[in-house]
């Protein structure tokens, strides 16, 4: 629904993660813009959706967003790790014949298979975060896992895939980069595009016009699954990236995967699924010593299901949280491990058979 | 004979006004109740607005009324089992009975069920024991005491809750109608009660039509709060509820405490109402309530009328209305007929 639906009713307000921290006030960025006055703050969301879930007139507060921020630019120094990743757009825009994400990883690919495998900036973020994430290895996993299957993909070096400049306003950028990858799919002749990160497939699947299928990893897994084989012992959780849950209803297909681990026991956090809080930070804005908060919160609820890991399906969120456990010193001392679903499952593989 | 029985299918307060009108306009009325006591929503209901009426003695006037009339007959405790139109009217199957009955007119008044507010987790009805309905208050205000459920202790503060199930598109779109003027006169009647008590009705918009306004006014004036907010959480702190707001007047987020919740609930199409569709081929609307006709109380079947809130909720005035309304379609209608 439009904006023009709202009743103020604020449960937004209420509802919104943000306003934990600060005083973020969505209802009140609509009523600015009911009554056409400026100074909306811009930057503050964090685009969980968790608003427009329960807005009981199904206000479409990300697509307000988007919209809002269209062209507006956000002041540099609020955003994370010095906009190094902007620049990174930035340069793969400006020499786009030379430029595209690395597709270097280990495992067996095939030039004109029709399922294609999107990466991601998964090289570039082991490049500038010392999170204590090995990045790569996502790539070789989700390799590792989709030979396992049978499936020797394309590996499809894109550019990014514009997540963070759309939502950070930069509407050129995001439609210069849209226009560059469309084009280069359509060259591929891939019909299925594969992503290991949440924000490249809510990416791919709403804001491009493709007119090829879009999976996050753990969808096109889940046609596969008495194939994987895997083991494993203890219990684990899981953290449903907004990208892949709330943005678009995806919510079973990890779970089921989780479910295939023999021996493994999947505990759900107490706020999940539809009601999963936010990792804290979206599109490199808002990363501050409040917002370190929300993550430390996540954390504590992970702990509480008593799991060794907390497993996600975003490299975002995968930054973030692990940035919390490694931060030195310590902001508290938690016993819980963070790990993408694709290196676990790749870890569970049965080694012989 | 068929030609000047009618069927009153629901013995509501709609219902019972039908079947008295129908009688004093000379028909034979049948009274169909699927529960075993007359009365439906009534029985559960304290005290009406605007006027403060008791239910009990407007539905014990009605039934010496309904026992007067020697040409309605009463049956509780039964439902209809199959419906077979005929040229004349309907014949009728009741369930238990062997002898079909034969109606020219049959008068839809099956009312409304209360929503039921367990599926949105976030207001904690069934977790918590101090957040009740409106319907659960009613029965302590019949009692004349409204405890917390938790402690039997006396609240000291009393929280409404509004548009529980109502203008809500994860529940339903559509205003239930009578919840706001029934939480205004819930919330006055216990600020009588117990005068000390902190009365606060969280809303949405007020709606409060024509002379109930003044219930409104009065509300007001008596002390109760009005905050313009949506609940978004409810928790449980130290045996006191704590709300989630934004209080969209400061703008401010609180966590607003109460020792009593009262969800304003509004109202869905009562159980059986696709079943008695199907029986008598009327159309439902989106909302899954009865669909009118081009007349005011009819339908698109022929000799086929609806009172009441089977078509969409309304306030028992109204209902009683378009009891009366129908009474006088089924008379219009026979007369017809008959030429």
């Amino acid at each position: 629904m439009s904006i023009y639906s709202c009743y103020q009713c604020g449960l937004c307000t209420g509802i919104c993660p943000k306003r934990l921290i600060t005083k973020y006030s969505p209802r009140r960025d609509l009523e600015k813009t009911l009554l056409n006055k400026d100074e909306l703050d811009l930057w503050s969301c964090l685009t969980c959706g968790l608003c427009s879930q329960y807005c009981p007139q199904g206000v479409g507060y990300l697509d307000f967003m988007k919209e809002v921020r269209s062209n507006k630019r956000v002041d540099e120094d609020t955003i994370a790790h010095k906009s190094v990743f902007n620049l990174i757009s930035q340069l793969m825009i400006k020499f786009p014949e030379k430029s595209g994400v690395s597709t270097d990883f280990s495992g067996e690919s095939d030039p004109k298979c029709p399922i294609g495998y999107f990466p991601g900036c998964l090289d570039f973020l082991d490049s500038f975060l010392e999170v204590g994430v090995n990045f790569h290895s996502i790539g070789d996993a989700a390799l590792k896992l989709m030979n396992k299957v049978g499936v020797k993909p394309q590996m499809m070096g894109l550019k990014c895939c514009g997540h963070d400049e759309l939502w950070q306003g930069n509407r050129e950028e995001f439609e210069r980069l849209k226009d560059l990858n469309t084009h280069s799919i359509k060259e591929s002749g891939i019909k299925t595009l594969v992503t290991t990160c949440a924000e490249c497939t809510r990416t791919f699947a709403l804001d491009y016009n493709l007119d090829i299928e879009v999976l996050h990893i753990s969808q096109f897994l889940e046609k596969y699954q008495g194939k994987l084989n895997v083991k494993g012992e203890g219990i684990v959780t899981y953290h449903d990236p907004c990208r892949l849950g709330r943005h678009m209803q995806i919510y079973d297909p990890p779970r089921n995967l989780i479910s295939q681990v023999k021996g493994m026991n999947l505990v759900e956090l107490e706020n999940t699924k539809e009601d999963c809080q936010c990792c804290g930070v979206s599109a490199w804005l808002g990363c501050t010593t409040e917002s370190k908060a929300l993550l430390v919160n996540k954390l504590d609820e992970a702990e509480k299901t008593a799991a060794a890991t907390l497993l996600t399906t975003c490299t975002k969120c995968l930054a973030h949280l692990s940035c919390v456990l490694n931060e030195k010193p310590p902001l508290k001392e938690f016993q819980i491990k963070v790990q993408d679903l694709t290196t676990f499952l790749a870890e569970k593989l049965a080694t012989h058979i | 004979m068929a030609m000047d029985r009618v069927l009153v299918v629901g013995g509501g307060i709609t219902g019972i006004q039908t079947s008295l009108d129908l009688a004093q306009l000379g028909f034979e009325v049948t009274l169909l109740e699927r529960e075993k006591e007359l009365g439906g929503k009534l029985t559960q209901l304290s005290t009406l607005f605007p006027k403060g009426d008791s239910s009990r003695e407007l539905l014990a006037s009605k039934r010496r009324k309904l026992e007067a009339h020697h040409s309605i007959k009463i049956k509780t405790a039964t439902a209809i089992e199959k419906v077979t139109s005929m040229p004349s009217g309907y014949q009728i199957v009741l369930r238990g009975e062997g002898k079909p009955l034969e109606v020219g007119a049959v008068v839809v008044a099956t009312g409304f069920d209360p929503f039921d507010p367990t599926i949105l987790e976030e207001y904690g009805y069934g977790r918590h024991k101090d957040v009740i309905t409106a319907f659960e208050l009613e029965a302590m205000l019949k009692e004349e005491k409204v405890l917390r459920p938790s402690s039997g202790l006396l609240p000291r503060q009393i929280t409404f809750l509004q548009c529980i199930g109502s203008r809500d598109r994860n529940t339903n779109r559509y205003c239930s109608y009578f919840c706001c003027t029934y939480a205004v006169k819930e919330a006055l009647s216990v600020k009588k009660l117990n005068p000390h008590a902190e009365v606060c009705i969280m809303y949405m918009d007020i709606r409060t039509p024509y002379l109930y306004e003044h219930l409104y006014t009065e509300a007001r004036e008596k002390g109760i709060t009005f905050i313009k907010s949506r609940v978004s959480g409810i928790s449980e702190h130290g045996g006191t509820l704590a709300l989630d707001i934004e209080n969209t007047i400061t703008g401010e987020t609180e966590s607003f405490s109460s020792e009593l919740v009262v969800l304003s609930i509004g109202g869905v199409p009562a159980a059986h109402t696709k079943e008695l569709a199907a029986h008598f081929k009327l159309p439902l609307s989106d909302q899954g309530f009865f669909e009118r006709g081009d007349e005011p109380v009819g339908t698109t079947s022929p000799g086929v009328f609806i009172a009441g809130a089977a078509s969409g909720l309304k306030d028992i005035p109204h209902c009683l209305a378009e009891a009366s309304a129908s009474a006088l379609s089924v008379s219009i209608f026979f007369r017809q007929r008959k030429t």
